[in-house]
């Protein structure tokens, strides 16, 4: 089980989990009729550095003025927490028509988090969330601006900073491995 | 250095968009936001939604207004 805490504060923290988060597929207009077409996530997590989200909050809305924009960011990294009952039956994107490989329910490998491409999370009763999974194939960024404008009405919790840590580290090498080639 | 400035000073905290109340009225809050929801159980798989409008021009929008 991992540790989290529920206080909010004005800005957003590596860690912080969110529900109810929209990612834009596509925009378009055709003969002036405009078609947006977004996925709703239940619940993500944060993952872009915390110092890099420290220092964005810093330069947008602290009172001191730095004279330019450098430590902005462009957006914040997320990646959706899904379901474990419906990884384990493959069918946590079902509602996008697409079919995934079911998980092990009794992996321990799994659930000790041994494979490299998903992160077990259990969470205490107090937190409204069921046992989840992070697949960290799956990510996407957010506006920043858009992202503290629901912290009040969207957020859920923080995971703690050795849990965040964890997480963090296990993305990174997930995404830096080298895909060698079989001969 | 300027930007060593600590983000939890006074300065920093009197933001407007800083929450505002005491620690207890602010527990309170997040009390009432995280409060557990059966819905969560059931509804818990990405979905898409996809939204379709008319651009209105604003020539059209004075128009209308004629």
């Amino acid at each position: 089980m991992i540790k989290i805490k529920k206080e909010i504060k004005s800005r957003v923290f590596q860690g912080d989990i969110f529900k109810n988060v929209e990612y834009i597929e596509y925009a378009k207009e055709e003969s002036g009729i405009i078609e947006v077409s977004k996925i709703i996530f239940p619940f993500v997590i944060v993952l872009t550095q915390d110092c890099d989200l420290e220092w964005d909050y810093k330069y947008r809305w602290s009172r001191t003025t730095y004279g330019n924009q450098d430590k902005w960011l462009l957006s914040t990294l997320v990646a959706p927490l899904y379901n474990a009952e419906h990884m384990f039956e493959g069918s946590q994107l079902s509602k996008l028509n697409m079919n995934m490989s079911p998980l092990g329910r009794n992996s321990s490998t799994l659930k000790n988090n041994k494979n490299p491409r998903y992160h077990y999370l259990e969470f205490s009763d107090e937190i409204p969330i069921v046992i989840s999974i992070i697949d960290f194939k799956h990510y996407f960024s957010v506006n920043n601006l858009y992202l503290k404008k629901i912290i009040r009405s969207n957020f859920v919790c923080r995971v703690s900073e050795l849990y965040r840590e964890d997480i963090s580290q296990r993305f990174a090498s997930f995404l830096s491995r080298i895909g060698l080639p079989n001969y | 250095m300027k930007n060593d400035k600590n983000i939890f000073t006074d300065e920093y905290n009197s933001k407007s968009t800083e929450l505002s109340g005491s620690d207890e009225e602010q527990e309170k809050l997040y009390d009432s936001d995280i409060k557990i929801d059966e819905k969560y159980y059931d509804v818990n798989k990405p979905d898409r939604k996809i939204i379709k409008g008319k651009i209105i021009h604003d020539k059209d929008k004075k128009r209308n207004k004629k």
